[in-house]
């Protein structure tokens, strides 16, 4: 006998339409993935150039602190460099009158002041450390001893013939500069002395200054200001930043009471005082009123911009595969109608067969009684006689009826009526309903291995006690003598398993393979026309399970289904739950 | 049991009815018996074949085409290889020839659609045997010839 080749139904697609749920995932997840693809390089790239474009404008800023540093210092070089030459101009001119009078050296300090106006006053140093001539407002200095003044001491020891103090107060009590220049004449040793305001000299720097974004001020090694251009500290006092011996010249950040300053330094040439040139502000970027808030403000409108594109791209995206899956659904629903259709076509003729017999039946049992009438075979016309053909012609029809009613079954598109349902209660319902007589004279135990909770699903509740039946049946069946149906259920996964366990005969490979085929049957033809299989395959995969089966020749068989266990907030209001019995007792 | 058969039929055909559903099988062969026909049963191939090896006597096979457990098509090849003489009914449910039966061999006399007439069924099988009766069995089965379809044709 060869096997007709009936269709698999395991290879049917059904149409099962996604949850809302699933596009909100997925527009979630391509949002996400659209972001990460076109938002985050440019966020990333914005970032890092920002971080470049701020570092090259610190850059850039500090390399022109430093240029209006070195060019003030070297300013300020040359203006202290005149006031020597002008000191030694008087003390080189060879019309020069030693001992020098009083009124030589008030045209002397004339001429300074011609010179300069920061020249305060002169002295002349004819004898060791004594100031023997005095032109200016301190007329007391004169005679005054300065051999212990750190500059003449200085003056004498060192080898140049000029000397510049830092600011200092001195015998006058003021703030000022002191240069003097060294000469021996006629064996002689001659200082000639002149005393700078500071203050003058500050309002020459200050006019140096080529704008009002930076200040400029002069410490000496040991961070006094020397000459301060700005209200931020006063001559002597201490200065909060001293620039680095080496280099001589160069641009550096510190930070300063939580603000971060930018200055660029150079150390004089003529005395050890370092000119340094403060930015007013901060070089970089990310200041305020700074480029990047600009920048910034524009990538924010390009960001929100692709975002938006993002959002709707992904809504487009969404919506699509939602046609795609409908349009797919839909189709697959056509073809699953056509493979009905055409699973029907080439069961005519296995049906043909499972029908012809009964009627061939039917056939022979009428000729038989019209035999019977027949006188010509003068054969028993009592009813007990007829009585077996006439059962067995009310058999036939049952077994035609049964064909035809499971065939429909197959064949019909049913509407589901779904609902929320106790898998529990569905199999006791199955269990009562339909068992409870015909398992109890058999010798047949249930056992119920039931999770401890209620398992909730969405179902069909006729189409899914048609399943259980179905399993149960077959179950029962597989048993031959006395045995055992252990229904479990658990929950796993967001899913609801339910398993049919039999201690029956079990199932060979080739039954394994063919079961859920239609019409595939081990059973009498009178009691099964292997329909039960195919038809429980399909209506759990309508609902989004699966059926799975594990079988041991000669030891029984499990039947494994598995369903979308119901959400959370789905639950039903009343719940059972057990009460405290603390709460009891109050 | 035996009745006195009508005068055009043959006395003393034996028919082995083959078939899976006993009911069936049983009616046929009471009705068969009815008119003056003997009947040798066999419920699958298996029995067919060991009916065919112990009986000498068998005529004529009426040979279910779908039976539980048997395959038709090696069932009919181990009776021609056995009996080439005997010819074969089959019946069929299925309204046609099964695929794994070469009708191009004629191991077949004819085959009948189920459900079928009774006296369809007779008058095939008296075709049978006064076939078989007409060109007696010499070794390789000749294919009959069919004197309507000559005389039509000359």
């Amino acid at each position: 006998m060869a096997p007709l080749s009936y269709p698999n139904p395991r290879s049917y697609k059904d149409p099962v339409l996604r949850s809302e749920r699933y596009y909100q995932q997925l527009r979630q997840r391509q949002i996400l993935r659209l972001m990460l693809t076109y938002l985050l390089p440019l966020v990333v790239l914005t970032i890092y150039f920002a971080f470049q474009y701020n570092r090259l404008l610190v850059e850039i800023g500090k390399t022109h602190l430093k240029t209006i540093a070195a060019n003030q210092a070297d300013t300020l070089d040359l203006f202290l460099r005149e006031r020597i030459i002008n000191l030694s101009n008087l003390i080189d001119n060879p019309k020069l009158q030693l001992p020098s009078t009083p009124s030589a050296v008030h045209a002397m300090l004339k001429t300074l002041r011609s010179n300069s106006e920061v020249f305060v006053d002169v002295g002349f140093f004819e004898t060791d450390g004594i100031q023997t001539a005095y032109a200016g407002l301190y007329p007391q200095l004169e005679k005054r001893d300065y051999s212990r003044e750190s500059w003449w001491m200085a003056l004498k020891d060192g080898k140049d013939h000029f000397v510049i103090t830092d600011n200092y107060l001195g015998f006058r009590q003021k703030p000022h500069l002191t240069v003097a220049v060294s000469r021996t004449i006629n064996n002689r040793y001659v200082v000639l002395r002149a005393a700078l305001d500071s203050d003058k000299v500050s309002r020459h720097l200050a006019k140096l200054e080529p704008s009002n974004e930076v200040y400029t001020y002069v410490v000496n090694n040991a961070g006094h200001y020397q000459i301060v251009t700005s209200p931020t500290g006063s001559p002597l006092a201490l200065a909060p930043i001293v620039p680095p011996r080496t280099p001589k010249l160069g641009a550096e950040e510190i930070t300063v009471g939580g603000d971060r300053v930018y200055y660029g330094y150079s150390w004089l040439r003529l005395c050890d005082w370092a000119l340094i040139v403060c930015s007013t502000k901060d070089l970089g970027a990310f200041s305020a009123g700074g480029p990047f808030i600009n920048l910034f403000a524009f990538s924010t409108i390009v960001i929100f911009l692709i975002f938006s594109i993002i959002i709707f791209r992904a809504r487009r995206i969404v919506q699509q595969v939602r046609q795609t899956d409908e349009a797919h659904a839909e189709l697959s629903d056509t073809l699953l109608q056509a493979s009905k259709l055409a699973a029907v076509g080439e069961l005519a003729s296995g049906i043909a067969h499972e029908i012809n017999n009964p009627l061939a039946i039917i056939n022979e049992e009428v000729g038989l009684i019209k035999d019977m009438m027949n006188p010509e075979f003068k054969m028993s016309q009592s009813f007990e006689d007829i009585r077996p053909s006439v059962d067995n012609i009310q058999d036939a029809v049952s077994r035609c009826r049964e064909i035809t009613k499971r065939l429909l079954a197959f064949v019909r598109r049913t509407e589901m009526n779904l609902q929320p349902y106790d898998i529990h209660e569905v199999i006791d319902d199955v269990l009562k309903g339909f068992y409870a007589h015909e398992l109890a004279v058999s010798n047949i135990e249930i056992i119920r291995n039931y999770h401890n909770k209620p398992l909730r699903i969405s179902a069909d509740k006729i189409q899914l006690q048609q399943v259980f039946l179905n399993l149960i049946t077959n179950a029962a069946d597989a048993i031959r003598d006395r045995g055992r149906i252990t229904i479990s259920t658990w929950p796993k996964d967001g899913r609801v398993y339910a398993a049919i366990n039999d201690t029956g005969i079990g199932m060979t490979q080739e039954h394994l393979d063919k079961m859920f085929l239609p019409f595939f049957t081990t059973k009498a033809p009178e009691k099964g026309t292997g329909l039960g299989l195919s038809i429980s395959y399909r209506i759990i995969k309508s609902l989004g399970g699966s059926i799975s089966v594990a079988s041991t020749l000669g030891e029984g068989s499990t039947f494994t289904i598995d369903l979308p266990l119901l959400d959370e907030h789905s639950k039903p209001k009343v719940e059972t739950r057990p009460v405290p019995t603390a709460a009891l007792k109050l | 049991m035996r009745t006195e058969s009508h005068g055009r039929h043959f006395v003393g055909i034996t028919i082995l009815l083959v078939d899976d559903e006993e009911k069936l099988r049983t009616s046929i062969a009471l009705r068969l018996q009815l008119r003056g026909y003997e009947t040798v049963e066999a419920a699958n191939g298996h029995e067919a074949i060991q009916a065919i090896r112990s009986r000498s006597n068998i005529h004529v096979v009426v040979l279910d085409q779908k039976m539980q457990g048997s395959d038709t098509s090696r069932v009919l090849a181990d009776i021609k290889q056995l009996r080439p003489d005997i010819p074969v009914i089959l019946l069929t449910g299925l309204g046609r020839l099964d695929p794994s039966i070469d009708p191009s061999r004629k191991d077949y006399f004819s085959f009948l659609e189920k459900p079928c007439d009774l006296d369809d069924l007779i008058q095939t099988i008296e075709d049978a045997c006064r076939l078989h009766l007409q060109h007696p069995p010499q070794g390789e089965r000749s294919s009959p010839p069919d004197s309507r379809k000559r005389r039509s044709g000359g």
